[in-house]
Order: structure tokens, then C-alpha cells, then sequence
């Protein structure tokens, strides 16, 4: 009876994790290893023909994979750097005994808890690229452009609208991690360096920055392996145009696989992109494991 | 104790498990009574639509009592999709299905769909019953692979108030058409902008370019579908007579003053427009007194043909249906005039030309133009291809009318690009 028991105890953790590990297995695992299976062939949803490495070399002699790669290379260093040092700017201000400062947080704030098709749709009729155009109507009548902008229909002003609506969504979410962070830091610290006549500037230098540094390099990190996944604001604010010049990774292999149905190419390309994104994890890693203490 | 804690976890997790397992399957699995034939119809009916065939099918089920019809609304752009999703792993999703014309082709390409060709017998139509443009959009490889179920074309929309104003008459030739177009665009304030567009392109997606390639005598693809060839000589003097009437002319707005045709027509920024049957809803939205200034008329005639375009859905039946007899039935029941001029009746034109010629649309001032149109109206290319080739029209087609390229260079390269489509979709 014993032993039953023991077994039963050593048992139980396992139980317990089944149910999640049979929706893991059925959900990620098995999909990931179809997926792999599939790059090998032309697979159109309803007959399949083995062919080899054909659809990794469809990828890599493909001009629109590498205008895809290049723009979610420049989408991924705009986006992730505007966000992290805006993000601090805004951090600081908020941090300051302003008036409406609660107000202000939950201004910066809301667009990150509103649905990205919404706000997308919205951002397509501001930057709407004829003088009808909210944002053109709005440029024309103060006289400052005399012709409408082409915002979404020009390759590089569509790239930065693409970047400008990026960081708009994400900003307020590392102001709120910055600004945690900031409130976090113990005010006696910053007291001892007053005793010290530490100046503002050293004092920012000094305290303010080291201790930060571990929630922006995570937050670095996060945002990242998100800019990795770029597709609601490029899909809906251009649909990868024009002439595919807006492409990103993932609408490139969206519209591959439903578009064209030609799954064994969209496979192909995230199996090509693995190594990319497990450096970029493993570096994440390592960021986090990095241990800072106060 | 710690034994006893353990045994009621396993407990609870293995009840939770067996509940999952075999409490909520059941459920699931819960339906009608054997008798009863259920049958699923996926549509992508608006609301007023799908009430009226809601009451039409339960005329049905009156009739047929051991048959029930269940509604499902699918919205337009998840159902390709979806419908993959289901046919991947060879089940039918539903019974029926409401495609739009242009995926039926993909689909018969695909062998899910069932052919109805020895079916047409029991359904009671044949390809003279219905209007031959719609008739077309349901034939791949000289299989028909559904049923024209409700079309739409579109007509020449223009302002009486302007044209009257001024003592013009609608244009019947591009030559009019170009004439009218410059005499009513008008800077009306003396700013130095127009206010008031004679002509208007109305929008840069391939059924915008196809009317006038087409009146042109130009085509998309080659008779035997193998090659694309819209830039042959009608193809590019069709796209430049749409350049020169926006630039050489400035008889059409530039890409970046458009506005939704229906708005700039309602507000009297256009006093011309091609669209299609649901317009005169869409105008009312925006200056209800729509029968004050809306004129309607047939497209004027090209240079050597007349034509417009199809657009519409037709009624697909899943090569793996369940209910095979039932969902026929129920096909028969949606090709018949009854259920044809009902619906018709609701702005779902008929596919049907008995329906079609009944005075409800005769005798009907704004149906009638667009059932005299249906005569001339071309489908798109009915290819697998046609989804991508429509992207591809159109990214070139606005850039020729953003003047990036000229037009025989946009439509070089549009060819190009179509020609390696259906090269590599293994039909060339």
C-alpha cells in the first residue's frame, strides 16, 4: 500500500500537468512538426507531392523574401528603439509631480489595451493618402502641404506610417514598465547621493540608470521577438503594398500560405527564419538571467 | 496525511479529465432526430437578405417536412478560409454554400466541389435558363461545378440635375462619354480646384480596367486561358483612354482626390459613376432624395463591343456532402423563379432569366437597367488563378493610374507577372 502511495505522490505533479500538456502537444507540438513536414512538400490543402528542398529554394531566390526580411529588420530596429526611448522619455515626465498625471497615464496607456484591427482601420482613415485624408485634410487646410501626402501609398512614407503606428501602440506599455521601475528605485538611495551634493545629471547617471538598465535590456528583449511577428498594423494599413514594398515576414508567409495556398513556401520560411529567432531568444535569455541587485 | 491529499487530487484530475471526455461530448454531438435531415447552408447574406431566405426556407420545410435548413452567416473574406480548413481534412463544412463566382473556379481546380453536371436533370435548369454571364462563372474544364444563384452588373449612374442643367444627354460612346466628362468637370468657386468632376475611374481594382478592356475587344487571358494578354493593343488603348481622361484631359480625379464613388456622386463632386445595384442604398445614406438627381442608364457602348461585368454568387455543393439528395432538393428550390424574384425582390438580382423577365424587375425603372445590362455583362477571367490575379491587375493598375509607369509598361509587367502565375499554378 505503500508503494502505491509513493507511486501515486510521484505521480501526482504529472497528472496534474496532462491536461496541459496534452493541449500543448496538440496545439504546438504536433503543428510544429507537421509544419516542418510540410516545407518539404507542395502541399495545396488537398493533394501533396514530395519535392525536396524546392520550397527552401523558392524562399531564398524570391526578390519579395528579401524585401520582407529587409523591412522587418527596419520595422524591428525603428519600432523597438523608438519605443524604448520614448518609452524612458515618457517615463521621466510621468514620474514628475505634474498636474493630471494619473490622467496622462491612462492616456498613454490606452492605446495598448485597444484591439490592434480597431485601431489600424482608424489609423488607415487618418492616413488616408487623398486630400479626403484626415490627416492630409488637416496638413492642407493649415497651409502646410499643398498637395496631398501619400501616406500609405508611397513605398518609404507607407514604411513610416507603418513605424509611426507601431510605436504610437506600444509606447505606453514601456512607459508603464519604466515608470514602474522608476517608482521602484528606493528614495533613500537617492537621499544618500543628496547628502553626497550629487548633481540631478549624476544622480541620473549614477543611480537612475543602472538601476533601470535590467527592465530595458527585458523589455528590449520582449519587444524584440514582438517585432518579430509585425502583421496586424502592415496588413491592415497596407495590405504589404504597394507592389509589395511594405511586405513584412509574417504577411509575406500569411499571404503565401492563404492567399496562394502555397503552404509548403510559408512553412519553408519559418523554418528558415528558426535560427534568426532562437539567437534572439538565447541572448534574451541571457539578458534576464543577468541578476541586479539595490 | 499526505496520502490521502494525493488520492483526492488524482481523483479530481482524472474526474475532471473523464468529464471533459465524456460529459461534453455528448453534448456536442446532440442533434435532431434520425428522421430528419438537417441540412447547413453557409451564406454571406446581409441581415435583410438572409431574414427573407429564412422565411423562403421555411416555405420549404413546410413542403418538405423531413428536411430542415439551417442558416449559418460566414463573413465574406473567413469563409475561403474556413472553408479550407474543412475541405483539408475531406469533410463538407456544410451542405450548401454561397461562394462568390470568383473562388469557384479554385475550388473546381481543387475536385472538392461536387460536379453537377449528371445532376442537372433532377435540378431542372440547364445553362439556357440562366443569363449566359453568370452561366459562365460556374464552368471549369467543361464541368459545371455549381449553380448561378444571384448576380449583380454594373450601369452607368449620372446626375440628371447636372445634365439637365446643361442640356446633355448620357453618353453612349467613349467619344460622348469623353465629351461629357470635360464639359461638366468645373471649378464652381473660381479657386482654382475642381469642385465638380465630369468622369471618374471610380476605383483601381481589376473590374474597374476589366469594362473598358473589354469594350475595347481586349480580354484578360487568351481563349485557351494559358496566357495573359491585356496589353495587347486594345488593353493599352483602354488603360490610356482612363489616363489621359484623369490627366491629358482632367476630366476624372487624380488617385488622390478620390473619394467612395457613391459619396462624391451624392454630394455632387462626380456627376458621373459605374457601380453596381446596391447604390441607390448606399446614395441614400448619404442625400436621400436620391430620385432628385440620380439618372440611370446602360454603360456606354465601346469601340467595338458593348460590355460590363458579373459579379455575384453561386450555390456550391461540397464533393463530400452528407445529405446529398437533401441539399439537392434544396438547390432545386433556390434555382426556381419563386425563390429567384423573392430574393430578387430584396436587391439579390436573379440569376435566372424567367425570374429576370418578370415585370417586378421590367417594369422596375432602376432594376430594369441592370437586367437589360446582364445581356452584355462578361464574368472575370474563370481561372483557379483569378484570386492572385486579381491582386496583380491591381497593384499595376494603380500605378499606371498614379502615372509610376505608362500604361503599356504597367501592363507589360501585369502580364509578365501573370503569364509566371499560371506558369508555376501548372496550367501553362
Amino acid at each position: 500500500m505503500d508503494k502505491l502511495h509513493a507511486l501515486i505522490f510521484k505521480a501526482t505533479p504529472y497528472l496534474f500537468l496532462l491536461p496541459a500538456l496534452i493541449f500543448f502537444g496538440i496545439f504546438v507540438l504536433f503543428p510544429m512538426f507537421w509544419s516542418f513536414r510540410l516545407s518539404f512538400f507542395d502541399w495545396r490543402v488537398v493533394s501533396e507531392q514530395f519535392i525536396g528542398l524546392q520550397n527552401y529554394i523558392n524562399v531564398l531566390t524570391d526578390p519579395i523574401f528579401y524585401v520582407a526580411l529587409a523591412n522587418t529588420l527596419l520595422y524591428l530596429i525603428t519600432t523597438v528603439g523608438g519605443q524604448v526611448i520614448l518609452g524612458l522619455f515618457f517615463a521621466f515626465l510621468l514620474n514628475q509631480r505634474i498636474r493630471g498625471r494619473a490622467l496622462f497615464r491612462v492616456m498613454y496607456y490606452i492605446p495598448v489595451i485597444t484591439s490592434w484591427a480597431v485601431v489600424a482601420i482608424l489609423w488607415a482613415m487618418l492616413l488616408s493618402p487623398t486630400k479626403y485624408g484626415i490627416l492630409n485634410y488637416a496638413l492642407m487646410s493649415l497651409g502646410i502641404t499643398g498637395s496631398p501626402v501619400h501616406w500609405l501609398t508611397e513605398a518609404w512614407l507607407a514604411r513610416i506610417s507603418i513605424i509611426m503606428f507601431s510605436i504610437w501602440k506600444g509606447l505606453g506599455w514601456t512607459t508603464m514598465m519604466f515608470l514602474g521601475t522608476l517608482q521602484s528605485i528606493p528614495q533613500k538611495v537617492y537621499e544618500v547621493a543628496d547628502l553626497d551634493n550629487a548633481t540631478t545629471w549624476r544622480k541620473f547617471q549614477s543611480i537612475t540608470l543602472p538601476l533601470m538598465s535590467p527592465v530595458v535590456a527585458v523589455v528590449t528583449a520582449q519587444l524584440i521577438i514582438g517585432a518579430f511577428n509585425i502583421f496586424p498594423q502592415v496588413y491592415i494599413l497596407t495590405g504589404g503594398g504597394p507592389l509589395h514594398s511594405t511586405e513584412s515576414l509574417t504577411t509575406w508567409q500569411f499571404s503565401n500560405a492563404f492567399t496562394k495556398l502555397d503552404f509548403g513556401y510559408a512553412t519553408a520560411m519559418g523554418f528558415l527564419l528558426l535560427p534568426f529567432i532562437l539567437i534572439m531568444t538565447l541572448i534574451q535569455m541571457r539578458l534576464v538571467r543577468k541578476e541586479f541587485e539595490y | 496525511m499526505p496520502g490521502k491529499r494525493t488520492l483526492l487530487a488524482v481523483v479530481v484530475v482524472v474526474a475532471a479529465i473523464c468529464l471533459a471526455v465524456f460529459v461534453i461530448k455528448p453534448f456536442s454531438q446532440e442533434g435532431p432526430e434520425q428522421e430528419v435531415v438537417e441540412l447547413l447552408f453557409w451564406h454571406t447574406y446581409s441581415v435583410h437578405e438572409a431574414n427573407r431566405a429564412r422565411e423562403l426556407f421555411d416555405e420549404f420545410e413546410a413542403e418538405n417536412p423531413k428536411i430542415r435548413v439551417k442558416m449559418e452567416y460566414v463573413p465574406y473574406h473567413a469563409l475561403r478560409t474556413k472553408l479550407l480548413t474543412y475541405l483539408a481534412v475531406g469533410e463538407a463544412p456544410a451542405d450548401l454554400i454561397r461562394l462568390d463566382i470568383i473562388y469557384v473556379p479554385e475550388l473546381a481546380d481543387m475536385n472538392v466541389l461536387l460536379p453537377l453536371d449528371d445532376y442537372l436533370d433532377t435540378l431542372g435548369v440547364g445553362s439556357e435558363d440562366f443569363y449566359p454571364g453568370p452561366w459562365a462563372t460556374v464552368l471549369w474544364e467543361n464541368h459545371v461545378w455549381g449553380l448561378p444563384l444571384n448576380t449583380n452588373t454594373q450601369v452607368l449612374f449620372y446626375r440628371k440635375d447636372f445634365f439637365e442643367a446643361e442640356g446633355l444627354s448620357p453618353p453612349t460612346t467613349w467619344e460622348e462619354y469623353l465629351d461629357v466628362a470635360r464639359r461638366l468637370t468645373k471649378d464652381l468657386d473660381g479657386d482654382g480646384q475642381i469642385d465638380q468632376w465630369g468622369g471618374t475611374v471610380g476605383g483601381d481594382w481589376s473590374w474597374h480596367f476589366d469594362i473598358w478592356l473589354w469594350q475595347n475587344g481586349g480580354a484578360e487571358l487568351s481563349s485557351d486561358m494559358k496566357r495573359a494578354v491585356m496589353n495587347e493593343t486594345p488593353g493599352v488603348e483602354a488603360l490610356t483612354f482612363l489616363i489621359d481622361m484623369t490627366y491629358k484631359y482632367g476630366a476624372a480625379p487624380p488617385p488622390e482626390e478620390w473619394m467612395m464613388p457613391y459619396q462624391g456622386f451624392a454630394l455632387g463632386h462626380y456627376s458621373m459613376m459605374i457601380e453596381g445595384p446596391w447604390a441607390r442604398d448606399l446614395l441614400m445614406t448619404v442625400n436621400s432624395s436620391v430620385s432628385d438627381y440620380m439618372g440611370v442608364t446602360l454603360l456606354p457602348r465601346g469601340p467595338v463591343r458593348e460590355a460590363s461585368i458579373v459579379g455575384g454568387e453561386d450555390l456550391v455543393i461540397p464533393r463530400f456532402v452528407k445529405n446529398r439528395d437533401a441539399a439537392l432538393k434544396l438547390a432545386k428550390y433556390m434555382m426556381s423563379e419563386h425563390f429567384q424574384l423573392e430574393m430578387g425582390k430584396v436587391g439579390v438580382l436573379p440569376t435566372l432569366r424567367a425570374a429576370g423577365e418578370d415585370p417586378f424587375f421590367v417594369e422596375d425603372p432602376y432594376l430594369s437597367v441592370f437586367m437589360e445590362q446582364m445581356a452584355t455583362a462578361l464574368p472575370r477571367a474563370v481561372h483557379p488563378a483569378y484570386g492572385q490575379m486579381n491582386d496583380i491587375i491591381h497593384n499595376y493598375f494603380v500605378a499606371a493610374l498614379r502615372r509610376e509607369m505608362s500604361p503599356k509598361e504597367a501592363l507589360d509587367i501585369m502580364v509578365a507577372e501573370i503569364d509566371k502565375l499560371l506558369g508555376v499554378e501548372g496550367h501553362g
